[in-house]
C-alpha cells in the first residue's frame, strides 16, 4: 500500500514503461475511452433528435441505460427498487457496467494485462462503486451534501484496513485511468460560453477572485504554513477556490497528487462545506444582504455546487438562480484550472525538484499529463458543437445530462473505491501534518469570504445592481 | 500458516464488525436524525423543490434549466409550488 501519486509515471500496477508505445500509456488510453463515450453519445443524441422530426427529443436514448441509484430515507431497498419498477434500477447500472467492463479491459489487455483477470474482479469494484452510490442516496446523508466519493472511499479503506486486497481483485483497482477517463468526459460539461451567463459581475466573482484566492493559497501554503507536499497545497488550494470535489480530482490528476492528499483535501471540503452551507444563509437573513448579492457571495464561497445551490434556495428562487449561476461561471474555471497547473507543474515544481535545469520543449511534451488535452478538446468540441449545428445547445445538454454525467459519476465514484483499496488510516493520518492543510483551508476560505463578498456587493449590489435584477427577473 | 490463518480471520472479523456498523449508521441513526425537525424540514424543502444537495457540477442540477443565459427554475416547477422569493 504504498502512497501512489496520480500519475502514469508511479502506477505500480501498469505494465506499461516509458518505451512503451503512446497507445499503451494511460493517459492516452484514458483519452481514447472518454472520446468514444463522447462521440458515441453525442451522434445517438442527435439520431434521436433527427427521429424526432427536428424537434428536441424529450430524453436521450441512454438515459433509462445510464444513471444511479436513487434516494431513500428508512430502507435502502427503495434506492435499487424505485417504486417496485425493477427493471428501470437495474437498466441505469447495466450501461456503466458494460462500457466500463468492455472500455477498460480493452484497454487492459493493450496494457499487456490479462483481459479475463480483469473481467473477474471488475464487476466487485462496480458493485461496491454502487453500494456507495446507495449509502449517499440516504436523505440525511445528501441533503448535508455528503458525496458518494466520502462513502465510495470509505468502503475501500474498510476493506483493505481489514481483510486487505485480494490479489485476484488488484487488476481492477484501477484509480489513475477511472479518474482520467472520467476527467475526459467530464470536458464536455465545461462548456465556455456559459462563462458570460452573468456579463461582467459574474465574471468578477467567478474569474477575478477565484484566481486570486486559489493562487494566494497555494503561496501561503507552501511559503508560509511550509506544507512538505505542494501538490496536497495545490489540491486544497483549488478544491476550496474553485469548485470542490471535481476541482480537487482535476487538479489532483493535473499536479499528480497522491491518492491520500486528494483524499484528505475533500474530506476537509466536505466537513467546511456542511457547516458553510447551513450557517451561510442564516448569517445573510441576519444581516439583511440583499439576496441576490448573499446569492453571488454563496455561489463564490461553498465548495461543492449541491450545496450552493440548497443554500441559495433556502434563501428564496432568486438568490438561488445567483448562486447557481455564479457557480456554474465558477465550474467552468476547472478547465483553466487543470490545463494551468499541469502547464506549472511540468515548468516549474517538477523542475525544481529534479535537476533544476529548465527543460526543453521535447521534455515538456513527455512530462505534460496528456489527458488534460482530451479534457481540453472535449471541453472546446462540445463548446463549439452547443453554438454551431441547429439546436446544438438543446442537443448538448440532452447528451450530458442523459448519458456522459452518468458514466463519468460512475467512474469517479470506481475511482474513490480503488483509493480506498488501495490507500490505509496510517497513510492518510500522515496527510494531517500537524493541522497544517486544516490551517490552510480555514485561511484561505476566509481570504475567500471576505474578498468574494466584497466583490458580490461591488458588482451584484452597486455598479451592476440594475443589470442584475433585469437579467434575473423572471 | 497457524499465524496467517489467525490474522485472516481477525480481518474477517474486523471486516463484519464495521459491515455491522455501517448498516447500523445508515438502518437506525440516519433515518432518526432525519426525523428531528430542522433536518425534516431542509429535507423536506429539498423534495418538495428537487434539489439533490450532493451534486457535484453544474450540470447534475435537475430542477433548473439553463434558459436566457441563467439557469431557472423550470416553468412548471414554479407555477406549480409558487416558490416564496419569485418575487
Amino acid at each position: 500500500m504504498s502512497e501512489e501519486k496520480i500519475s502514469l509515471d508511479s502506477a505500480s500496477q501498469s505494465s506499461v514503461d516509458g518505451t512503451d508505445p503512446w497507445y499503451r500509456k494511460e493517459d492516452w488510453l484514458a483519452v481514447i475511452i472518454g472520446i468514444t463515450v463522447l462521440s458515441a453519445a453525442f451522434v445517438c443524441g442527435w439520431v434521436s433528435i433527427d427521429f424526432a422530426g427536428g424537434q428536441s427529443a424529450a430524453s436521450h436514448p441512454w438515459k433509462s441505460w445510464v444513471g444511479k441509484p436513487g434516494g431513500w430515507s428508512d430502507n435502502p431497498v427503495d434506492s435499487i427498487l424505485r417504486g417496485m419498477d425493477w427493471s428501470s434500477c437495474w437498466n441505469v447500472m447495466i450501461g456503466p457496467f458494460l462500457v466500463g467492463l468492455v472500455g477498460f479491459g480493452l484497454a487492459r489487455q493493450l496494457q499487456g494485462e490479462s483481459l479475463g483477470k480483469f473481467a473477474l474482479a471488475f464487476p466487485v469494484i462496480f458493485m461496491l462503486a454502487a453500494i456507495a452510490y446507495v449509502m449517499a442516496g440516504q436523505e440525511t446523508v445528501k441533503s448535508f451534501n455528503l458525496e458518494y466519493a466520502l462513502w465510495a472511499l470509505a468502503l475501500g479503506l474498510l476493506v483493505s484496513n481489514t481483510i486487505g486486497v485480494p490479489q485476484w481483485l488488484r487488476p481492477a483497482v484501477l484509480t489513475e485511468l477511472y479518474i482520467k477517463t472520467g476527467l475526459v468526459i467530464l470536458g464536455a460539461e465545461v462548456l465556455w460560453h456559459r462563462l458570460v451567463a452573468l456579463g461582467i459581475p459574474g465574471v468578477a466573482v467567478a474569474w477575478i477572485v477565484t484566481p486570486i484566492v486559489l493562487i494566494t493559497t497555494f503561496w501561503f501554503g507552501t511559503k508560509v504554513l511550509k506544507l512538505p507536499s505542494r501538490s496536497l497545497a495545490m489540491v486544497i488550494a483549488a478544491d476550496m477556490s474553485v469548485c470542490g470535489v471535481s476541482a480537487a480530482i482535476a487538479t489532483a490528476a493535473s499536479c499528480r497528487a497522491k491518492k491520500e492528499e486528494l483524499s484528505f483535501a475533500i474530506a476537509i471540503s466536505l466537513m467546511f462545506t456542511v457547516v458553510m452551507m447551513v450557517v451561510m444563509p442564516m448569517l445573510i437573513t441576519q444581516i439583511g444582504l440583499d439576496p441576490i448579492v448573499g446569492g453571488a457571495w454563496i455561489g463564490g464561497t461553498i465548495d461543492s455546487t449541491g450545496a450552493v445551490v440548497a443554500a441559495g434556495s433556502s434563501m428564496g428562487a432568486i438568490a438561488e438562480q445567483t448562486a447557481a449561476t455564479v457557480k456554474m461561471i465558477q465550474n467552468i474555471l476547472i478547465g483553466v484550472t487543470a490545463f494551468g497547473v499541469a502547464i506549472y507543474w511540468v515548468l516549474f515544481v517538477e523542475r525544481d525538484q529534479q535537476s533544476g535545469v529548465k527543460p526543453d520543449a521535447r521534455e515538456i511534451w513527455r512530462r505534460f499529463p496528456k489527458f488534460v488535452l482530451g479534457f481540453v478538446l472535449a471541453s472546446i468540441a462540445f463548446t463549439q458543437l452547443s453554438q454551431w449545428i441547429p439546436d446544438g445547445e438543446s442537443l448538448v445538454t440532452l447528451t450530458v445530462k442523459g448519458a456522459t454525467k452518468g458514466m463519468r459519476g460512475w467512474f469517479f465514484c470506481m475511482a474513490f473505491v480503488s483509493i480506498g483499496l488501495d490507500s490505509n488510516f496510517a497513510s492518510l493520518k500522515r496527510q494531517a501534518h500537524g493541522g497544517k492543510p486544516l490551517l490552510l483551508y480555514v485561511c484561505g476560505q476566509t481570504l475567500n469570504l471576505i474578498l468574494t463578498l466584497a466583490m458580490a456587493y461591488l458588482m451584484f449590489g452597486v455598479v451592476f445592481a440594475d443589470y442584475i435584477k433585469e437579467v434575473l427577473a423572471p | 500458516m497457524t499465524c496467517r490463518l489467525r490474522s485472516h480471520s481477525s480481518g474477517a472479523c474486523r471486516l463484519v464488525f464495521g459491515c455491522a456498523a455501517l448498516l447500523f449508521v445508515w438502518l437506525v441513526i440516519l433515518p432518526r436524525i432525519g426525523r428531528i425537525e430542522p433536518v425534516s424540514e431542509m429535507i423536506k424543502h429539498h423534495r418538495e423543490l428537487g434539489i439533490d444537495p450532493s451534486i457535484m457540477f453544474y450540470t447534475e442540477i435537475e430542477h433548473l434549466e439553463y434558459r436566457d443565459g441563467i439557469l431557472r427554475h423550470k416553468a412548471s416547477l414554479v407555477d406549480s409550488i409558487g416558490h416564496a422569493g419569485v418575487d
